[in-house]
């Protein structure tokens, strides 16, 4: 066959090509590396003298050219019809996903990761205590001795006269005192007991969070800070909070800290009762007493103690209304978080 | 504390609204209930904590209030001072029962109605109407924060016409008729009020019958006393018996505060019930003698982040009733003596800042970095793998520390943690393990899912130690043991540990599917079925646990692995399948397996099924060599090693 049958030959070939597969095929058969053309291109240096060459070179590289430009048009071609094709098939993008099982992490444990970024970003550090703990570290190192009145404060469940269930999460302070030297920053998020009966409010069985902070110059200005900073990552920027007397023996001063009902920005709601005020934690400056107690000497260092319960925050925030939805297990209720 | 608004402005003459007083109060000095309106008053309910026992009186809080508001108070009694020629009384007592005592004799008495504005104000403040004599003692109280007891004195005299009252501890067994009419067995540690006939009062707790003032009175003994508080609180709370009286004598009382009310409570019983004084005894300290304070200027600054002049704290000092002198330093101040609180200089800073006021006090954001912080593979580890099991479709859970009652049928309380004091038998034993509450949590869901996986990471409390343990469970899915393991297994390999596992036994799981969880040798945890009866009274299906101590997992636990270069040479696979009886542990085989050879990179069980009793097994092995592209001939002898060792092991080849 001459170059020019070859071509014609290729040409309606490629024409009848249907599917991109033949037409790779027939690209290999003229065009490959052992392609017809390629072949001839080849055989050219063998042709004995030059315009013969030059003239071979010319019309196999034309040949070429039309095979070539002829396979491009028909790719196209064959492409637009397959899109066309692709894009005529029935389908509904609503149609819901397969179901795939994910499960969740318990809103208080979510709320736990929450508080523990906040503080972490200020570089506190996350420490744990006993639950079964001593009197002691309980009550007595910190300003209560037995028989103290303030102890009616927390109504504690005992196991024996000096082990007792902690009532609240500041047993971590003497005992992180006594561990380390300051500066001293250090939280911990972990459980708490009272001798509570089970309703929507109470539960003898609740969260705590506690904030130590020690070190020379520590102040109430910087407990204040703490509380904007905390509180209005918890209720967003415009939330305000406020300073009140407040007493547990083991602070002096002692502060309540109130913030800015989110609901009713003040006016009082159904949901602050009417206050306009949430009263959201408890803090002050470590008292000396606690802080010689932890081995330190209160003359040279000052520390503050800040602390909330969690469970009741996040009440308010996600307007949750019975406690016993977070220790009931109902996956109606963990798997909206 | 009940205060009626208007008997407060009696002491002090306040402008703003009840409401206004309540905020001020809440805001510089003590928590405010609410403020409420009853009959014609208005009624602040304030929430007295432990150190400021001198407001539990009108007194106390008006004196506050004309600090607040640098008003002066009012009206406030002259102390006691008997008249002359007053009848000595002889009374017994020990200081460390009783730092100050006094009584006086009240003759002539009058049976009178108590007046409309008496009643009506013990009403508002919460105290019941009694008869005139008693109603005194309770007016005077509400007044000046000093409980007062009035005996009948005629009746006194009929037991003991000596009238030697004596205070003392109680005599073991002894026993007396109260008030309310209960005979009551004292102990030692009571204190008590007797003549030489027995005990006539409990000391700040609760009089006796046979020494009640009656309608009919003429002549009350009139008691004011400081008694030991940590006695009163032990003796009220062990009979159960607290009364505003108890309450207050808990507090701080003071002894000029004492003759104070006790000089009003003389005029109440002149002027409404035509009184006399007729006696007069007392033993112990009428004066308070302060210890002073000194305030560090710079102290009080470093402590409040403020910039407050000493003349300021001065100022604030002052008009709280403090007496106050200057110091190189600063100041020292003398407490007045119904602030029996002040005691650190942070005492005084405290009143400082409340005067100054907390609003107006400075947010500074505290810079210190505390240095000695190391990784915490702990936090690590209950962060991540409560993740990945809520990756993996767990949900988790929070479960009470205590057993149920009904837990306790299936698992008998021998050995557990008991409350002495529980909130209810619901609540009495803690938990030694997750498995009951996390299975009680199953049941509550289980109606609407008929599989589902929940997790647990909470403290256990076994009596050796309490931990945090991880427990996790699956129901309603088929082959619950291996799926579970699955589950483990693959959260271990985040810890990059290697764990075996070897039978166990406990009585709530299944007898043969049951497995402990070994790690460096030690045990970390269980896993396995819930045994099938206990399983079905929890009306669950297909069940399995694993409970793991996360404490000790942490211990040993890796944050990171060590790489392991990929090599350039492609990776060949084969199956081998062979019979493996039950009683021949497979896992160790996959293991001796895995170290046979270089070559063998992974060993993964590819199938199990079960063919007429016999266990059926395929292995799939994949081999991959540092060096060269593997051929079947340089897997020969591999192929040769693997295949013996499965013989050996008990396996039989399938063709």
């Amino acid at each position: 066959m001459n170059v020019e049958e070859i071509k014609k030959y290729a040409l309606s070939k490629i024409e009848e090509a249907g599917t991109p597969k033949k037409l790779e095929a027939l690209h290999l058969k003229y065009l490959g590396r052992k392609g017809q053309l390629t072949q001839l291109l080849a055989e050219i240096p063998e042709l004995p003298n030059v315009e013969d060459r030059k003239s071979a070179g010319i019309v196999i590289n034309a040949a070429k050219e039309a095979i070539e430009t002829a396979l491009r048009l028909k790719d196209l071609e064959l492409k637009n019809k397959e899109q066309a094709k692709l894009g005529k098939i029935k389908f509904d993008s609503t149609e819901p996903g397969k179901k795939f099982v994910v499960g969740s992490l318990h809103p208080l444990t979510q709320f736990r990761n929450f508080v523990r970024e906040t503080f972490e970003r200020l570089g506190f550090e996350e420490v744990y205590a006993p639950h079964i703990e001593t009197d002691d570290y309980n009550f007595g190192l910190l300003n209560m001795p037995p028989d103290h009145p303030a102890r009616d404060l927390w109504d504690t469940l005992y196991l024996t006269d000096r082990k007792l269930l902690r009532s609240h999460t500041s047993n971590i302070q003497v005992r992180e005192m006594r561990k380390r030297k300051p500066p001293i920053k250090v939280m911990s998020f972990d459980r708490c007991f009272r001798f509570e009966a089970l309703d929507p409010h109470h539960s003898h069985t609740f969260t705590q969070f506690d904030l130590l902070y020690i070190d020379k110059g520590v102040s109430i200005a910087h407990l204040k800070w703490l509380s904007d900073y905390f509180l209005k990552q918890v209720f967003g920027e415009e939330t305000r909070t406020r300073f009140r007397p407040k007493y547990y023996p083991f602070v002096e001063p002692g502060v309540g800290v109130d913030a800015l009902c989110p609901f009713c920005k003040g006016k009082g709601c159904r949901i602050c009762g009417y206050a306009g005020w949430f009263e959201i934690a408890g803090a002050g400056m470590v008292h000396p007493e606690v802080i010689k107690n932890g081995g330190i000497d209160p003359k040279i260092y000052s520390g503050l103690a800040w602390g909330f319960g969690p469970d009741r925050m996040l009440m308010i925030k996600l307007g949750i209304d019975d406690i016993r939805l977070f220790y009931e297990g109902d996956l109606r209720f963990l798997k909206q978080f | 504390m009940l205060i009626p608004y208007s008997w407060l402005k009696e002491f002090v003459k306040l402008k703003a609204s009840a409401e206004a007083v309540g905020e001020k109060l809440s805001l510089a000095t003590i928590g405010v209930e609410e403020v409420k309106r009853e009959g014609g008053e208005a009624i602040i309910n304030l929430e007295v904590t432990y150190n400021r026992g001198d407001l539990l009186s009108i007194l106390g809080v008006a004196r506050e209030l004309a600090a607040l508001y640098n008003l002066n108070l009012q009206k406030e009694e002259e102390e006691f001072k008997p008249p002359a020629n007053t009848q000595n009384l002889v009374i017994k007592s020990d200081k460390d029962l009783c730092g100050l005592y006094t009584l006086v004799l009240i003759k002539g008495l009058s049976c009178q109605e108590t007046p409309d504005k008496m009643e009506k104000r013990l009403g508002h403040a919460g105290m019941r109407q009694i008869n005139l004599l008693a109603d005194i003692t309770n007016y005077v109280m509400l007044e000046y924060g000093q409980p007062l007891h009035a005996f009948d004195a005629t009746k006194i005299k009929k037991r003991d016409p000596s009238m030697s009252i004596e205070v003392r501890n109680a005599k073991r067994g002894e026993v007396i008729k109260t008030l309310d009419g209960l005979t009551r067995i004292l102990e030692p540690s009571d204190i008590v009020i007797a003549d030489r006939k027995g005990p006539i009062a409990i000391a700040g707790v609760m009089g006796g019958k046979d020494t009640e003032v009656e309608v009919g009175t003429k002549e009350v003994l009139l008691e004011a006393a400081i008694f030991n508080p940590i006695a009163i609180r032990r003796t009220s709370r062990r009979l159960g018996l607290r009364s505003e009286a108890s309450i207050r004598f808990e507090h701080y009382l003071s002894p000029e505060n004492l003759l104070k009310a006790l000089n009003q409570a003389i005029k109440l019983y002149h002027l409404y019930g035509s009184g006399e004084v007729g006696g007069f005894g007392q033993i112990g300290k009428t004066k308070t003698t302060p210890e002073p304070v000194n305030l560090d200027a710079t102290k009080l600054n470093s402590l409040l982040g403020t910039e407050i002049s000493i003349t300021e704290a001065r100022q604030h000092l002052t008009r709280l009733g403090f007496k106050v002198m200057s110091s190189t330093k600063g100041l020292i101040a003398w407490p007045p003596h119904f602030r029996g609180d002040i005691k650190h200089e942070e005492d005084l800073i405290e009143e400082v800042a409340r005067l100054h006021g907390y609003e107006d006090l400075p947010a500074t954001a505290p810079c210190t970095i505390a240095t000695d912080t190391p990784e915490n593979i702990f936090e690590y580890l209950r962060n991540n793998l409560s993740k990945l099991l809520a990756g993996m479709g767990f949900n988790e859970v929070k479960t009470y520390p205590f057993l149920t009652t009904e837990a306790l049928v299936h698992k008998g309380s021998g050995g557990l943690l008991k409350l002495r004091n529980p909130v209810s038998s619901e609540a009495e034993y803690l938990k030694d393990s997750d498995l009951l509450n996390i299975l009680n949590a199953a049941r509550k869901n289980a109606p609407r899912c008929e599989e589902g996986r929940l997790f647990e990471l909470e403290k256990i409390y076994p009596k050796e130690g309490e931990y945090f343990a991880l427990t996790a469970l699956l129901w309603g899915i088929a082959e619950p043991y291996r799926t579970l393991k699955g589950v483990l297994e693959a959260l271990l390999t985040k810890t990059h540990l290697n764990c075996d596992f070897a039978p166990a036994k406990d009585n709530l799981l299944h007898p043969s599917r049951t497995a402990k969880i070994i790690v460096n040798n030690k045990d970390v945890g269980i896993i396995g079925e819930v045994h099938p009866h206990l399983a079905k009274s929890y009306r669950l299906k297909d069940t399995a646990l694993f409970e793991l101590n996360l404490e000790s997992l942490a211990k040993y636990a890796r944050r990171w692995g060590i790489f392991t270069p990929i090599p350039p040479y492609p990776e060949v696979y084969e199956d081998f399948s062979f019979f493996f009886p039950y009683k021949k542990p497979l896992g160790p085989l996959l293991q001796k397996i895995k170290t046979l050879d270089r070559v063998i990179r992974e060993v993964e069980l590819a199938d199990l099924f079960e063919q007429k009793g016999e266990r059926s097994v395929t292995l799939r092995l994949t081999f991959q060599s540092d060096i060269k592209e593997l051929s079947s001939e340089d897997l020969k002898p591999v192929r040769e090693k693997v295949v013996k060792l499965i013989k050996k092991s008990g396996g039989k080849l399938r063709s």
